[in-house]
């Protein structure tokens, strides 16, 4: 686990800690289907993990005389409890839901009469497991498979239907998608500054692929694309903040109709535009207060820094080409009026103008160390729209806004009847957006409520049944946006 | 010798349904052989078109079965539909080992894929072969940005074993307040939840600002008191001092920050008092939009990146980023001359240039930086790229090859050779014209340059290049020119020759060796040189000539040639000798020692002097009682006639 996750804040009280068995459980299951893959069966690692298996089975199912795991909606359930995530299990979690989903296994039930069984029986239903992923009909084909083989200490569970007012598992499993690429994209790019700050080699592989994810993220579903720019992370923002201008930005670049290749390089082009500032010293990054004069120049050079580390990248002249500008025009402003100042008077690129205002945007509604205060995402538009034609691009920013709508998604809201909601996805009538309601759950949060359109009227009246009073930025209220509506 | 084809196919004469699993296995022979093939030959070689036709044509006959041909990916083994059709030993390289490293679970080949979209997946898989530490990207990203229409893929994430994953719930998130808290779902310490007194607290702008600002090392006196948000946004001049809305600008002493502690006073964007249409596209610019989007997919980098670099260059403060920069203006130098870009190269190179100049201090480290890079552009491997030009001159105008000029002489004498090498192939003659001129002016600093080109075997190529030297200034270019007085073949010879004489003084010591050069026309006209004027210079050469008697052209033309020059050139300081060559020994003859050819040349010598002493000589050569002399008389007597 690299170091960067100790910034990325801890499991909470409020939470179920995991026992050690159902975690062993879910660890040994993944662990056992993995080698019978790779090994063959004698091979002493398949039969110790087919072993402490058995055990763990034995471990879990003292009361029940079975254990049954269900993978529900892209989550895992263990005895009927839901497995809470853990930064540890997560990524196992999330492998073996989709490993069982491919094979349309809604759950298994072992019996602890599996302690009898041959550990060749278990590998076989190992490899069966497997083999079924090759399947057309992989249920029916499992079924039948283990009953030729005779395997009785096992049976298939099968998934409860979807209750009509829960999202699809196919949205669960796209959230999952987008939470876990959020997380890679953010640690892909951490993991380029620190190999550039070590000045070591350091290649795009990851953080290219990254960058395509998240075209097909964005190709899949914008609005949840769109979501994950709402996330902040107060102790990682240099990083937090690369990825929020990488998903705006491509956002804006989808809406005008940029191709997938140039949504990708404009993707990695936000990605990396600030990366000159690991060069920058870390108590002039965070200080909380105001800048001299000479700090200023120190962080103005980052913009130069950037082009010059993505010089020392590891990737084609060609790429690097594409990727250098924009970062080194993205405080150039429109009017060439910003930094840093050349004598070099062309405009600037597109993708330098684009970044720009995905840029700001992000900066002005995020909780800095030195401003307390944020916009809410509305006011920034709207102080943003005074800047066309000098600071941005005069029909980007238009079109930015036409993306955002006038509240954009994760902008929260008081309505009057007195509830809070956020913003879940903008609507064609932008003043009257799709919203969460939450509802506070007596500890001081809130937890989801229900989904409504606020352009819902009073079938007598005609009255629009809420009204939007005010506006905040969520962080006022500690609600990190993505958390609900992703 | 022919390198033998890779795997040869199974005969299939007897053909079996495409759903036979044999088939299938004979279609992945053929893809490996298919894709061995590609990496040893040009795909234009024989070889490598063949099998590439032959996987085409396999998987054209299952395809026409089915509209997908998927292959299921293991480790070391690739199946289809549950059936095994290819195991390999798990190896690096071996295909199922890459598409698995790479995450890859499966492809599958569509119906329609053309030859195009199956060479640029075996170049895909071709290059990702083997993958560096820290490689730009793997073949998952290849097909990615290749986009084949007909080949589809899946892939799993291989790149983080298990990367923590974050509950956003959980993150931090700072509150006004300055304390740290925890986001507001799973937390169990939160501030009370607002009610609707709280509310009108919170929505009051001076609540929302919380916790003191630190003050700064900004002289209180000289930073400016903060405006109101909406007159520094509305004021050119103040927005100067504040900071415009800026991400880092609100950082400025003078900054945003200030402004945006009044947020109240920023109106948002869904006030109703807004007017809509602010934000509502025009035609115009819905058009203009539609613009900037086909520019940006049809840009090309070049230009734009070539300025930036010569910023960034400016901007280093140390040697070793300074030679990175310079590294990578190197590469993009060499794409604009492939790409013809001569202006832009001629840009960059001045600009560079003149960099160099505003480094007044004579030890910065920057100059020799630059040397070097002037240096680098100006080898082969740089210079290469402009070999397409010759093929294509039809895309060179005039104004073009201008710039081209102009471009090529910045470089450094070291392009002299790779510049000769592009002579030969070059067939337009205003291309010729300027290379020869620009590698005359490079190697006018430096001579030496040449010396690689003037080895060549090339006969046209060295004759050019001694056509260039033999305008050169430079002092160091008479050497190699006198060196190519002896090169093998006469015309190189001929045409040194004429170099030499229209260097004037010293040319005729330099030529005189080739009065025995073994072509007849070159000796002919080093004696027609001589014998141009009177010239001691030229009678103290034949003089000595004549008198060592060690002929290599041992013709008696050419020994009577040479007097007869002496003569033509020569004055009474011959006579002796002359004299003495006529006269003396006439017994010679009668023993049989006789050089019947030096006597006659003698008296022809002494003809041409048209002296008296001279005459006096020939009389009494014409009476003397040895017949040898008396021939040797009429002869010269009846050659001059």
């Amino acid at each position: 686990m690299n170091e960067s996750s100790q910034s990325l804040g801890s499991t909470d009280a409020g939470e179920r800690s995991p026992s050690t068995a159902e975690e062993g459980f879910v660890k040994e299951l993944n662990r056992l289907i993995g080698v019978v893959k790779i090994h063959e069966e004698n091979n002493r690692l398949v039969i110790e993990s087919a072993e402490n298996f058995i055990r763990r089975i034995s471990d879990l199912g003292v009361e029940e005389d079975q254990v049954t795991i269900q993978f529900i909606r892209g989550q895992v359930f263990l005895q009927n409890q839901k497995v809470p995530y853990r930064r540890e299990l997560e990524p196992i979690l999330n492998k073996l839901c989709a490993y069982f989903s491919k094979r349309g296994i809604g759950g298994l039930r072992f019996y602890t009469t599996i302690s009898d069984a041959s550990t060749r029986g278990l590998l076989t239903f190992a490899r069966l497991l497997n083999m079924a992923g090759n399947e057309k009909n992989a249920l029916t084909w499992f079924a039948h498979k283990l009953t030729d083989e005779q395997i009785a200490w096992v049976e298939i569970v099968h998934e409860p239907p979807a209750r009509e007012d829960d999202p699809d598992s196919e949205t669960l499993d796209l959230a999952a998608i987008a939470k876990k690429t959020y997380v890679q994209v953010l640690a892909s790019v951490k993991e380029v500054a620190q190999k550039v700050r070590a000045q070591k080699r350091a290649g795009i592989g990851k953080t290219l692929r990254m960058a395509q994810n998240m075209v097909d993220l964005m190709m899949a579903d914008q609005s949840m694309f769109k979501a994950l720019s709402t996330i902040r992370i107060y102790d990682d923002y240099t990083f937090s903040h690369s990825v929020n201008v990488a998903i705006l930005s491509m956002c804006l670049g989808r809406y005008i109709g940029l191709s997938k290749n140039s949504l990708e390089r404009l993707g990695l082009c936000g990605l990396l535009h600030d990366i000159g500032k690991v060069e920058v010293p870390e108590e002039i990054l965070n200080k909380p207060g105001k800048l001299s004069a000479n700090e200023f120049e120190e962080m103005k050079k980052h913009a130069l820094n950037s082009v010059r580390l993505i010089v020392k990248i590891q990737a084609s002249r060609d790429r690097k080409a594409r990727l250098l500008l924009p970062p080194f025009e993205h405080h150039l402003k429109y009017d060439l009026t910003g930094y840093p100042q050349t004598d070099r008077k062309k405009p600037i690129t597109l993708f330098g103008r684009i970044l720009t205002i995905a840029d700001v945007y992000d900066a002005v509604t995020s909780p800095r160390v030195y401003r307390p205060t944020i916009l809410s995402p509305d006011r920034a538009l709207g102080m943003m729209l005074k800047g066309a034609g000098k600071d941005f691009d005069p029909i980007l920013i238009k079109v930015f806004i036409n993306m955002l709508g006038v509240y954009p998604i994760g902008t929260l809201l008081k309505l009057d009847t007195d509830e809070m909601a956020l913003v879940k996805e903008t609507r064609e009538e932008a003043d009257r957006p799709r919203v969460l309601l939450l509802i506070p759950d007596g500890k001081g949060g809130f937890d989801a409520g229900e989904r409504v359109n606020l352009d819902a009227r009073d079938p007598k009246s005609g009255e629009y049944l809420r009204n939007i009073i005010q506006s905040y930025h969520p962080s006022a209220f500690n609600i990190q946006p993505a958390d609900f509506i992703i | 010798m022919e390198k033998p084809e890779v795997e040869q196919s199974v005969s299939t004469e007897t053909r079996l349904p495409t759903n036979d699993p044999v088939v299938y296995k004979e279609l992945m022979v053929a893809f490996f052989r298919a894709l061995k093939n590609y990496a040893i030959y040009p795909f234009d070689h024989v070889i490598c078109r063949n099998a590439v036709t032959d996987f085409e044509t396999k998987l054209g006959e299952v395809l026409s079965e089915k509209d997908l041909f998927r292959i299921d990916v293991e480790n070391n083994r690739l199946l289809h539909e549950g059936t095994l059709i290819y195991q390999s030993v798990l190896r690096e390289g071996d295909l199922p080992h890459i598409l698995f490293r790479d995450g890859i679970q499966w492809i599958a080949f569509q119906s329609g894929i053309d030859t195009d979209e199956i060479l640029r997946f075996l170049e895909i898989l071709h290059r990702n072969r083997h993958l560096k530490e820290e490689a730009e990207g793997d073949i998952v990203t290849a097909l990615w940005d290749a986009g084949l229409t007909h080949l589809h893929y899946d892939a799993a994430d291989v790149l983080w074993d298990a990367e923590p994953l974050v509950d956003f719930g959980s993150l931090d998130l700072e509150v006004a307040s300055g304390e740290r808290k925890k986001s507001s779902s799973g937390s169990a310490e939160s501030p009370e939840p607002p009610g609707s007194e709280d509310f009108e607290d919170k929505t009051s702008a001076a609540n929302l600002q919380r916790g003191p600002m630190k003050e700064d090392a900004v002289d209180e006196e000289t930073a400016p008191e903060a405006p109101s948000a909406l007159e520094s946004l509305q004021d050119p001049e103040e927005l100067e001092k504040t900071g415009p809305p800026d991400s880092d600008g609100d950082r400025k002493p003078s900054g945003v920050a200030a402004f945006l502690e009044t947020q109240g006073e920023v109106v948002s964007i869904a006030d109703p008092e807004i007017d809509r249409d602010l934000w509502r596209l025009t035609e115009a610019e819905q058009n203009e939009l539609r613009k900037m989007v086909v520019e940006e997919e049809n840009w090309d980098s070049i230009d734009d990146v070539l300025d930036v670099l010569v910023v960034i260059l400016h901007e280093q403060q140390t040697e070793a980023d300074y030679s990175t920069i310079l590294e990578f203006i190197t590469e993009e130098f060499q794409m604009t001359l492939e790409q013809l870009e001569f202006q832009l190269a001629a840009d960059l190179l001045d600009n560079i240039r003149t960099l160099k100049r505003t480094y007044s201090d004579p030890k910065h480290w920057a100059p020799p930086l630059i040397d070097r890079f002037f240096h680098t552009i100006s080898g082969p491997e740089v210079l290469n790229a402009l070999g397409q030009f010759r093929s294509e001159p039809a895309k060179l105008s005039d104004d073009r090859l201008k710039t081209m000029r102009r471009l090529l002489l910045h470089l450094h004498p070291r392009a002299v050779h790779p510049l000769g090498l592009m002579l030969p192939g070059t067939t337009d003659p205003r291309i010729q014209k300027v290379l020869m001129e620009v590698i005359g002016s490079l190697a006018n600093t430096d001579p030496a340059s040449l010396e690689k080109l003037l080895d060549n075997p090339d006969e046209e190529l060295v004759q050019q290049i001694v056509f260039i030297l033999g305008h050169l200034k430079h002092p160091d270019s008479v050497p190699l020119l006198t060196q190519m007085l002896s090169h093998p073949s006469a015309s190189i010879r001929k045409r040194a020759m004429k170099a030499v004489l229209s260097r004037g003084s010293g040319a005729l010591s330099r030529l005189f060796p080739l009065i025995e050069d073994p072509s007849p026309e070159i000796r002919t006209i080093i004696l027609d040189l001589l014998s141009r004027r009177k010239s001691r210079e030229a009678e103290s050469l034949l003089l000595e000539y004549l008198s060592d008697g060690r002929f290599k052209i041992d013709e008696p033309l050419h020994v009577i040639a040479c007097y007869y020059t002496l003569g033509q050139c020569g004055s009474f300081q011959s006579i002796p000798f002359l004299r003495a060559r006529l006269l003396e020994k006439g017994w010679r003859g009668i023993i049989g020692l006789e050089k019947p050819h030096e006597r006659q040349g003698a008296a022809m010598a002494l003809m041409a002097l048209k002296l008296e002493t001279a005459e006096e000589i020939l009389q009494q050569a014409a009476r003397n009682r040895f017949a040898s002399i008396r021939r040797a008389y009429e002869n010269a007597f009846e050659a001059l006639r």
